[in-house]
């Protein structure tokens, strides 16, 4: 008994310095603790897929690829991307980006919309954001619709063109007269024509978006015909122009979608550039806080969305009138005092132009 | 507002270049039996070729060069598959395409990295005109004849010499014998597969050069897919002239100054001509030609048609 006694004496106090200790220790620990700013809460990756149907090097992609690129980096994302997607393979590479969890999927070319109104409608819970698509129907509440709307600084260009031209023809090479081209090409003849009554506007479609050959041979068409300023909407212009230059005549050129001026220092002016950071930014802001509200998102020039962005070795030979002017009108669009789109923009009408 | 007829036929002439050279060298293989739809594919790798010869070494002789030799090693792939091995020729063709398409935008990616932005990897200095001094300054003539690239002449020169090939010399009889028969061209002593390798491998070369104008001459950059077709225009432009090397050239300039003169069109701002009008003109033509000249014509009796010979 007195050895079972001892011992527990012993123990008693072993036990009193124990818990002496550990009560120390907690206090100290909760003091630290409390002294410690809070953990941030583990913020959700949200997670994004791309599918392209050109290579991302083609302006129409890069936007998209930059902007997810720069979201990656600054707002937590995590970003996949499949491109060369034939429109008939578009289902099932977004079907299989769904089953892994992706929480935004965008489809980024008019050729999809169909396949992304079936899967929207078939997986409500997951957002889609769909590059151009027709705008006279009802999409599903979860899908949001957006498009190059960067008629705004198109607009502006013509606005340099119709200002600047000494043989008042003003020439376009475009693509093929589909909406979302006709918006840009009847922004930048509006532009010209509302500096100058006289301006002609020469529209050549190529039928092909990328042949920079054939892009070239129609600008030089437009250069024979007397045009000094030329609507670059694909790759092509850039080279005629520079020929031209070389045999002393002067041709500006207009970039298209990403900032061309470093492509052609000689020659492009201006680029009519479209920015998608503020919007990815606005996708994925959305889909955090759980407010995704599907529709048309046709920004413009006030969202940051669409800019003109001028070429800086070429922009002091802008007159100081036209820079002003520019300027004016670009405050007027931001203030939303002039809208430069009207839904017969979308149509081809050759008359509007001659 | 008129059409600049000077500038029309100076575009006509630019636009001919790369079909003709492609179509010759396709026009010489087609006569000997066989049907080379990789010429295509040809093309896209001489113009990548061409283009990273010229971002890398920064001479276009030698990418010119590199362009050619790389044409050369597809078609000799394509040879010893369809002559050597008397596989498909249509099946190989076609899928000597897509391995081109595939290797060029692979191979580019690899070299420029996975993301090329926002503006892609371009090259100073083009292909420049030949100077023949006085004759290139001649007024109006002295540019749209005596302006051109190079290849341009060459292209010409090669298509009259394959036309005396082809009806003047006995190679040419050889050629077109094992292009009916290769049977009894071979009973006859011909050395068949050693013609089509040979004019494979020219044609290879040819077909580089030619797809090199795209990425270094007209233009300065090489981006996926950008031969859009031009190889299969040059193999459909064969047959629109019968199989006859003076007529391509003929078949391949027309077609060119349609489709030159559709762009014309189009910059007139007509309101009452609908783009699509206009660029329906060049394919029309071919139908139409086709139509009018065509009906009797007969292409070699053995094209397309594997052969290998008995031991």
């Amino acid at each position: 008994m007195d050895m079972i006694k001892k011992r527990s004496g012993i123990s008693k106090l072993t036990i009193v310095a124990i818990v002496v200790a550990v009560v120390v220790v907690v206090a100290a620990v909760a003091v630290w603790l409390t002294t410690m700013p809070p953990p941030a809460p583990v913020e959700k990756k949200i997670k994004v897929a791309v599918i392209y149907t050109t290579p991302i090097e083609e302006p129409w992609n890069t936007v998209m690829h930059e902007a997810m690129v720069w979201a990656k980096e600054n707002l937590n994302i995590e970003y996949v991307y499949t491109e060369k997607v034939e429109p008939a393979d578009v289902e099932r590479v977004a079907r299989e980006y769904i089953a892994v969890g992706y929480d935004i999927i965008v489809p980024h070319s008019w050729g999809f919309w169909e396949t992304t109104v079936k899967l929207a409608k078939e997986f409500p819970n997951v957002c889609f954001a769909q590059g151009s698509g027709p705008t006279d129907i009802e999409y599903p509440p979860n899908v949001v619709l957006y498009d190059y709307w960067i008629q705004d600084a198109a607009y502006l260009a013509g606005i340099i063109a119709g200002k600047m031209t000494k043989t008042n023809v003003v020439g376009v090479v475009t693509a093929y007269a589909v909406p979302d081209v006709n918006r840009l090409v009847n922004a930048f003849a509006k532009g010209a024509r509302s500096v100058n009554p006289d301006v002609k506007i020469s529209v050549i479609f190529i039928e092909s978006w990328f042949d920079p050959i054939k892009g070239k041979e129609a600008a030089k068409a437009l250069i024979d015909q007397g045009a000094d300023f030329i609507y670059a909407e694909r790759y092509g212009p850039f080279e005629a122009a520079r020929e031209a230059l070389k045999e002393g005549k002067k041709v500006y050129c207009f970039g298209n979608i990403v900032d061309q001026s470093k492509l052609a220092e000689d020659v492009v002016l201006a680029s009519v550039v479209w920015d998608l950071k503020t919007f990815v930014k606005h996708l994925v802001e959305m889909k955090r806080e759980g407010t995704w509200h599907g529709g048309i998102y046709n920004w413009g020039m006030k969202e940051g969305w669409a800019k003109l962005v001028w070429n800086p070795t070429l922009k002091n030979e802008v007159p100081q009138d036209v820079l002003q002017l520019v300027n004016e009108v670009q405050q007027k669009i931001i203030s939303g005092e002039l809208v430069v789109y009207e839904p017969k923009d979308e149509m081809w009408d050759p008359a509007r132009w001659a | 507002m008129s059409i600049d007829i000077s500038g029309l036929i100076f575009s006509a002439i630019s636009l001919m270049t790369p079909v003709l050279l492609a179509g010759i060298a396709e026009l010489l293989v087609e006569r000997s039996g066989v049907l080379n739809l990789g010429v295509e594919g040809a093309m896209l790798i001489g113009a990548f070729a061409a283009f990273m010869g010229a971002y890398y070494y920064g001479d276009l002789g030698l990418a010119s060069f590199i362009a050619a030799l790389s044409g050369m090693v597809f078609c000799a792939l394509f040879a010893i598959l369809t002559v050597s091995l008397a596989l498909n020729q249509m099946v190989t063709g076609l899928a000597m395409n897509l391995l081109a398409i595939g290797i060029t935008s692979y191979l580019y990616r690899a070299s420029f990295g996975w993301y090329v932005s926002p503006i892609p990897p371009h090259i100073k200095e083009t292909l420049k005109p030949i100077d023949l001094g006085a004759l290139s300054e001649m007024p109006v003539v002295g540019k749209l004849i005596f302006g051109h690239l190079p290849h341009t002449y060459f292209a010409i020169i090669l298509a009259i010499f394959g036309w005396w090939l082809i009806s003047k010399t006995g190679i040419g009889l050889k050629i077109r014998a094992m292009g009916e028969d290769p049977q009894v061209a071979d009973s006859l002593g011909i050395n068949v597969n050693l013609t089509r390798y040979t004019l494979l491998l020219a044609e290879g070369a040819i077909a580089g050069l030619a797809g090199s104008l795209l990425s270094i001459g007209y233009y300065n950059m090489f981006l996926d897919n950008m031969t859009q077709g031009r190889g299969y225009v040059a193999i459909a432009l064969v047959i629109l002239a019968r199989w006859n090397p003076m007529l391509l050239i003929a078949a391949s300039f027309f077609f060119s100054m349609v489709d030159a003169l559709q762009l014309r069109i189009q910059a007139l701002g007509l309101t009452y001509i609908p783009p699509q009008l206009a660029l329906m003109l060049p394919y029309l033509f071919t139908i139409i030609v086709l139509l009018a000249l065509g009906r009797k014509v007969r292409g070699p009796a053995a094209l397309a048609r594997s052969y290998k010979r008995q031991r």
